[in-house]
């Protein structure tokens, strides 16, 4: 049976211009990243800190705008609405923030910050418009008496919660949740990301959860991309990805997971080095840098992307089964 | 309401002193004619330079008037002026400097540059050409010097939209499908006001002062109207006579004082992060 696409990202680039007058350089946040998000499921977006993972998020959003390629939703391009043909559109898809503490207007109130998206999706009765805050506040786990309250006197969880309700207040079917735990406590992570599991049950939600945890990733999502320099290195469903992962750079990042107990006699593969610069990005494959089974082919030749069955995808010249990209 | 009240006073005692000053000189203008022991354009040139005595507290001008009077008098012209040209300024000067921080690009710099043009004139030279252009008035005075003035809350409201907007806040405004214009005015201005608010209050008395200079020219009040700025103009020349000048400077000081303690306790009542739970 076909799964239902609800987004579609088709070659998605986004250049950013960098340095001024004479010399134009651009960065390449993104450089061709395709990827579909089925509806219901949880689809992860993993890699480094400035690998694009946002940007990816924000672009779906269309609170940013792209260089090149298509953003489909459900069955329309979105890739070139503009902010009023957004704006119907906004009710279906929300985004929850890295950022608990720089995502809540700090001159707002609990109450204008839930009622808000839904004043503005047709809810305009008072009395309505309260009971469903509150209906919100006690689905996300706020007491009702904070409905006064700033955001200011609530802890990151709490505020990541107020958040969540914002995004959910007007039933969207996708949410972005850009990086929505790494700020907070481990402690609190665990009931953040319980949350997030549960509304989506409940309102049979589609996630695009973006993060660098990958224990994180692993609790919740049904599929993932690994996202290396502003490109997919590899994706596929969760079981393959975590039991044979195909990429080195993927292989390097799972080793790279501290595990209680399993750690004695584990090989880590460290990476040496930082990410490359977006701006002048290396050529061939992006990752053969910092790659430790690197050969001179990678440093000429752009990998293909290989098949290696059932969803899971990779972009090295070394991991397919295919004996042709095994020299 | 009185618990409130002690809470206030206890949390900014300044202000208090602030609205105390500000509350004195509204009366004094409000009854000025109850107040004045005098006349204040009557002349009587057998008592002038009267030094501070008990018949002229604050002795008498170079035409042997009342300063005292004058000065009482003098709070119905200066401080609705100097409130005015504040108000005119940094209501327009500041849509106008959020207008181009948010729009940006070739918005920002047209309003932008057109502000830099008004700046870079002498601003009591613009004001002086203006107030003559527009005519001799109260009114025009103040208009020309809120003409010279908005640039600068233009330049700091921009700058201040510029961080604002950058904010994660405007963006979850923009991803629950809110309107431009609408983030504008809900979300980056409430967020810019504290710091207006003080560069405002600042001004108060730099606008007494400005609209001082140009009565002295001639171009605000006509002379025998008092005007604080004017009768400080008139003083600064004969200065073995002090109190001439002293009087009414020290009444431009402290409105000026006061306002400063207003604005900076109404920024902190503007922002949430300042108040605690009782």
């Amino acid at each position: 049976m076909e799964q239902e696409k609800l987004v579609q990202v088709k070659n998605l680039k986004k250049y950013y211009p960098v340095g001024g007058m004479g010399k134009k350089k651009v960065a390449k946040a993104l450089d061709g990243v395709s990827f579909d998000i089925y509806a219901g499921e949880t689809l992860g977006l993993v890699g480094e800190s400035g690998c694009g993972k946002t940007t990816v998020g924000r672009a779906i959003l269309r609170l940013i705008s792209v260089t090149e390629g298509e953003i489909w939703f459900e069955d329309q391009n979105i890739t070139n609405y503009s902010e009023k043909q957004m704006r119907p559109l906004r009710s279906q898809m929300q985004i929850i923030f890295q950022d608990p503490y720089g995502c809540l207007d700090p001159r707002k109130t609990v109450y204008d910050l839930i009622a808000a998206p839904l004043k503005l999706h047709g809810l305009k009765d008072r009395e309505a418009l309260r009971s469903r805050v509150l209906e919100l506040m006690e689905e996300v786990g706020l007491r009702a008496d904070y409905i006064d309250r700033y955001p200011h006197e609530f802890s990151g969880g709490q505020r990541q919660r107020i958040g969540i309700a914002r995004a959910i207040a007007i039933n969207p079917r996708l949410i972005v949740c850009d990086e929505p735990v790494s700020a907070l406590d481990v402690s609190v992570q665990a009931q953040v990301i319980n949350l997030i599991r549960k509304l989506q049950k409940e309102h049979g939600l589609t996630y695009l959860f973006i993060s660098h945890d990958l224990r994180v990733i692993k609790h919740l999502c049904d599929r993932i991309v690994v996202m290396y320099l502003g490109t997919i290195v590899e994706s596929g469903k969760k079981e393959d990805i975590y039991r044979t992962p195909a990429h080195p750079y993927t292989k390097a990042l799972l080793s790279a997971v501290p595990e209680i107990g399993s750690d004695m006699g584990k090989t880590r593969t460290i990476l040496q080095g930082d990410i490359p610069s977006p701006i002048d990005p290396p050529e061939g494959c992006r990752f053969h840098t910092r790659c430790p089974v690197a050969t001179e082919k990678c440093a000429k030749e752009i990998p293909p992307r290989v098949d290696l069955g059932g969803g899971h995808f990779c972009c090295c010249h070394y991991c397919g089964n295919d004996s042709q990209n095994i020299r | 309401m009185r618990h409130q009240i002690k809470k206030f006073i206890r949390k900014n005692p300044l202000a208090v002193v602030g609205i105390v000053i500000w509350i004195f000189f509204i009366l004094c203008a409000v009854f000025a004619p109850v107040l004045a022991p005098y006349d204040p354009v009557a002349q009587d040139l057998s008592v002038r330079y009267q030094a501070p005595s008990a018949a002229h507290l604050f002795g008498t001008d170079s035409f042997g008037r009342d300063v005292l009077s004058r000065v009482i008098y003098g709070a119905r012209i200066s401080i609705p002026s100097g409130l005015l040209v504040v108000l005119l300024a940094c209501v327009f000067g500041s849509l106008y400097g959020a207008i181009a921080g948010y729009f940006g690009k070739v918005v920002d710099e047209i309003l932008m540059r057109f502000a830099d043009m008004i700046m870079s004139f002498p601003a009591i030279l613009l004001a002086m050409a203006l107030a003559a252009a527009l005519g001799t008035s109260v009114m025009n005075a103040i208009l020309a010097i809120a003409v010279v003035a908005w640039p600068k809350y233009a330049r700091m409201m921009r700058s201040l939209v510029l961080t604002v907007r950058e904010a994660e806040y405007v963006t979850s405004e923009r991803a629950i499908g809110q309107k431009s214009w609408v983030i504008l005015i809900r979300t980056i201005i409430p967020n810019c006001m504290s710091s207006l608010i003080v560069l405002a209050s600042t001004d108060v008395g730099t606008a007494i002062l400005t609209f001082a200079g140009l009565s002295f020219l001639g171009l605000g009040v006509s002379p025998p109207t008092p005007e604080w700025g004017y009768m400080v103009s008139d003083g600064v020349t004969i200065l073995q006579y002090w109190w001439i000048s002293f009087f009414p400077g020290a009444a431009i000081f402290l409105v000026s004082i006061g306002a400063n303690f207003i604005g900076d306790a109404v920024r902190d009542v503007l922002d949430p992060r300042m108040k605690t739970e009782a």
